[in-house]
């Protein structure tokens, strides 16, 4: 009965469907194509690297890029194009692995204490605060010097500190949704808890979360380098981006594609997931 | 009922938003007349493009979408006027009140502030000058020890109290015309009385014109001596409120009448409109409201009936309007 | 009249707000809002019962109290004589299909992400209303039930107008078969002509289903339109109860009397009795003493400030809390 802007006149017609919006968003498409070749990479290194990642060849030792070595070659005589692409692997592993567990773990904390607030809800605030007032790499680094060196160990420690921010942004989110009164009427309706966080709460509030997961799988690959070039992550003579660049820094004078190359590769997909993420908040917002 | 020139006549306004590839027409063709002191009701449902027409006449449409038409404020036609020269009238000449007096004062700055700086812009009077006349006006519209509330955030008044402050904000530089979108739908019965008491008195005594835009027909007949009624962006029907109310000629006039449970035996089924109202970006080529009306024949389908004077004072859109009661028109 | 379904006792509620930072430099205890102070009344079978008053009385909180979205601090309700805050009543989730209820804005009511089908076909499978097989064939019953196109099972809430995701609301709540409909502010965010369309469609579906309806609203017309008894309610209290036509022709309680006469009339020429009351509605945070209503009451006197009226039946009228409602109804 108000009219609170001019434009919200009356029922809207049919519009088009979201996913043909979305795809008319150059961004969203551009980031769907790194992804896309990004994980092609990843699943079948051997389809497009035209070496051995790991074939040494002491004859051709640092080698500039060339039209048989477009990337370079390393101190090793590896090809560097093949190195970075056999990288692919490890580090989409990474952005999936390092962030899954934190994700789903987040979500279902938040939506819990979210929707129950009370006691655990005060004893998860101060964990909140405890976890977020340390740098996220320092407490990061700090898992892993406990845990030891490793991927397995780096993906742990990630999930342990990293849980708390998926947690944060789904508890505000589920709360947030409470106040719409389909929350209230699953309870009038006589149904579960359960159901009433899981099938109308969740899919409500989890968008922002798969927003901020997009972003935190660029984050994950960026710290995955980090950690791989700090020696923490990835372990030589594991091709990793991280890694990678760590073995070209003695020589980024003479030899600077060897830091540079996996350094554009760690730009670019995170620049992809960011462009998806930008496109998924206009995807998944709900109309109406 | 003001038969005087009138102050504001506005011809043709026409009024339309786009939103991607939509085109909203949101007002067609508005065109009504004001005279000084007459307190004219722009009654519709939510898309009629009420608040629309109201905001359009100000030139705060501008900034969303096309505007055209013109707006003769005075002999002059403030349409076309630039933003700085419409900045001088808005305020000054010509006030505007909106239905959440919380979203349109500044929460952040003390009731005082916001009347004097009110004052500072449209008038020349000095800084003890304007404090005076801030009480004044606080102490006019009905808000008890208003020298010590100056001093209060807009939080702390309740919500009437709030709306007080607006029109006191509003009428500060003695306006000659008010512009009233669904002033009192966010009050109280109770409280809305008040206001409307309030809005009138003022209207009377400063001999201002007011243009309210209500969707309650009950506030209308209580405020109003003429009425235009509303539908999908154009006025359908028009005339003296008491014409217009007791025998409405326009079918969607009618139907809104006879919805409202008055006068009918309780528990029984009421009169309804059936469906709904068109999409903005929808519309049908012929009448906006054929598709929901009893007396739709086969021209109302094809064309558009256009709003035409049907004698004493009215006008009407429609090619089959109710018959007029006895006594009625001329 | 016929038996009781549900009995309300002296249902108190407050709401504590939090403690801000002026409230502990200043060494206050947080502040609390009185949202129910003792409201009683019985819902008898097959009636609506109208609940009327200005915004902060009361009157959505009494509706979620009977709900169950709040829990009162003081009072009972009963259900058929059971307490339905008893501890084992809390779990059985049968007197939430029993008594359903209807919300006010159409726009947040519904989760946006289910069909109309998914909504309705959710409600009959959680409670068991028909075998897995027979579930569509009571879905489209249902929008049979109110009016809206079959096609509509398949559509998305945004793709509805206000007054048809209200027509769903009603659809959801009467797939499982309630005995009892609280309607909080059904229409109250309709557009005039689709009021009337929901208001024909309530009362109808009342007739057909032997409903037992709490409406709640705010509009007086519409509250005389459907009511067979009204209750008045004024910051937490009923101020006044009664038989719908009586209590509108003739409200006996002075704030019945100037709410009724504030609701502006579509006559031009009937300007009321314009009783005008002073001021505003009181804080519910700050309720003065005695009679709640004695700061504006036009008839207030020494010991409406001191001694808070109880609701007592008045021949001829309902029951009325108002120590003066003799000398008043006499001068009129």
């Amino acid at each position: 009965m108000t009219e609170t802007s001019p434009l919200s006149a009356a029922a809207a017609p049919p519009q088009k469907s979201r996913l043909q919006i979305a795809l008319r968003k150059p961004g969203f498409v551009i980031g769907m194509v790194i992804i896309g070749l990004s994980t092609l990479l990843a699943v079948a290194p051997g389809l497009f690297a035209p070496y051995d990642p790991n074939f040494i060849d002491y004859t051709a030792v640092r080698q500039p890029p060339s039209w048989a070595h477009p990337f370079g070659t390393d101190m090793l005589g590896r090809d560097s194009l093949s190195r970075v692409i056999s990288a692919y692997s490890v580090n989409m592993q990474m952005a999936v692995l390092a962030t899954v567990f934190a994700l789903v773990i987040g979500v279902v904390v938040g939506a819990l204490v979210g929707y129950y607030r009370g006691l655990a809800d005060m004893i998860f605030g101060r964990i909140v605060d405890a976890i977020i007032t340390f740098p996220f790499l320092v407490l990061v680094i700090a898992v892993v010097a406990v845990l030891g060196p490793g991927l397995v160990n780096m993906y742990i420690a990630i999930t342990l500190v990293g849980w708390v921010y998926y947690a944060r942004l789904m508890r505000a989110e589920v709360i947030a949704q409470m106040g719409n009164d389909y929350a209230a009427s699953g309870v009038v309706m006589g149904y579960s808890d359960r159901r009433i966080i899981f099938r109308h709460l969740l899919p409500n509030a989890i968008t922002p979360v798969v927003v901020y997961w997009m972003t935190d799988m660029a984050l994950a690959i960026l710290l995955g380098s980090s950690l791989g070039y700090l020696g923490l992550g990835a372990q030589p003579p594991q091709a990793e981006w991280g890694v990678l660049i760590a073995e070209g820094r003695n020589f980024i004078t003479t030899a600077w594609w060897l830091s540079l190359m996996p350094g554009i590769a760690i730009v670019l997909t995170g620049l992809g997931f960011s462009l998806i993420g930008d496109g998924l908040a206009d995807l998944l917002r709900p109309r109406g | 009922m003001t038969e005087s020139q009138p102050i504001l006549e506005v011809s043709n306004l026409c009024t339309t938003f786009r939103r991607g590839d939509r085109v909203l027409p949101a007002v067609r063709d508005v065109s009504f007349s004001l005279g000084k002191g007459e307190v004219l009701g722009l009654v519709g449902e939510s898309g009629s493009g009420k608040s629309v027409t109201l905001r359009s006449i100000l030139g705060l449409s501008r900034r969303y979408g096309e505007v055209s038409g013109a707006v003769r404020w005075m002999g002059q036609d403030i349409a076309a006027l630039p933003e700085r020269r419409l900045r001088r009238i808005r305020g000054r000449e010509i006030a505007m009140i909106f239905q959440e007096p919380m979203t349109s004062l500044n929460p952040l700055l003390t009731v005082g502030m916001q009347l004097t700086e009110t004052l500072k812009a449209h008038t020349d009077l000095g800084r003890k000058a304007r404090r005076d006349r801030a009480i004044e006006m606080l102490d006019h519209v009905g808000i008890p020890a208003a020298a010590s509330r100056l001093q209060d955030y807009p939080h702390q008044f309740s919500g009437g109290m709030r709306q007080r402050v607006m029109i006191a904000i509003a009428l500060a530089a003695s306006p000659k015309l008010l512009l009233a979108d669904e002033p009192t739908t966010a009050l109280d019965v109770t409280i809305q009385a008040q206001i409307l008491d309030l809005i009138l008195s003022l209207a009377d005594e400063l001999e201002m014109g007011v243009i309210l835009v209500t969707h309650d027909l009950g506030v209308v007949a209580q405020t109003c001596q003429n009425v235009a009624v509303m539908y999908a962006g154009r006025i359908v029907e028009t005339g003296p409120v008491r014409q217009v109310l007791r025998s409405p000629r326009h079918p969607y006039t009618e139907g809104l009448m006879r919805s409202v449970p008055q006068d009918v035996p309780p528990r029984t089924q009421l009169y309804s409109v059936p469906g709904t109202p068109p999409s903005l970006d929808a519309l049908p080529p012929g009448c906006a409201f054929a598709a929901r009306c009893a007396n739709r024949t086969a021209a109302c389908l094809d064309a558009r009936p256009a709003l035409a004077p049907v004698g004493g004072q009215r006008s009407l859109a429609c090619f089959n309007p109710a018959r007029a009661a006895q006594g009625d028109a001329a | 009249m016929s038996e009781t379904v549900m009995e309300i006792r002296d249902l108190g509620l407050e709401f504590q707000l939090g403690r801000t930072l002026a409230d502990v430099i200043q060494r206050r205890p947080g502040r609390v809002v009185n949202a129910l102070n003792g409201v009683s009344l019985a819902l008898k079978k097959g009636e609506t019962l109208g609940v009327v008053g200005e915004s902060g009385c009361g009157k959505s909180t009494l509706a979620r109290c009977i709900v169950r979205l709040y829990t009162p601090q003081r009072g009972r309700i009963t259900y058929h004589g059971q307490d339905i805050f008893a501890e084992d009543a809390r779990a059985d989730r049968s007197y939430n299909r029993r008594v359903q209820m209807m919300f006010q804005d159409p726009y947040s009511s519904l989760n946006p992400r289910m069909t109309t089908g998914q909504i309705l076909s959710e409600a009959l499978r959680v409670h068991q209303m028909r075998p897995e097989s027979e579930i569509d064939a009571r879905v489209a019953e249902l929008l049979e039930l109110v009016r809206l196109p079959q096609d509509a099972a398949g559509k998305l809430p945004h793709e509805f107008s206000g007054g048809q995701r209200q027509r769903i609301a009603i659809a959801r709540a009467l797939a499982v078969e309630p005995e009892v409909l609280i309607a909080d502010e059904l229409v109250s965010a309709l557009d005039v002509s689709v009021q009337a369309q929901v208001v024909n469609l309530l009362l109808e579906l009342q007739e057909r289903l032997n409903l037992t309806i709490l409406f709640v609203a705010h509009d007086l017309r519409l509250v005389r339109h459907v009511s067979n008894r009204v209750a008045v309610i004024y910051l937490g209290r009923i101020v006044e109860i009664g038989d719908s036509e009586t209590l509108f022709a003739r409200p006996a309680h002075p704030y019945s009397q100037a709410l009724l006469s504030a609701a502006p009339s579509l006559d031009p020429d009937d300007k009321g009795s314009a009783i005008r009351l002073q001021g505003e509605l009181p804080s519910p945070m700050d309720v003065p003493p005695g009679c709640p209503f004695h700061v504006r009451c036009p008839h207030a006197s020494e010991i409406c400030k001191q001694q808070e009226p109880r609701l007592t039946a008045h021949e001829g009228r309902g029951e009325v809390a108002c120590h003066h409602v003799k000398e008043i109804n006499t001068h009129a």
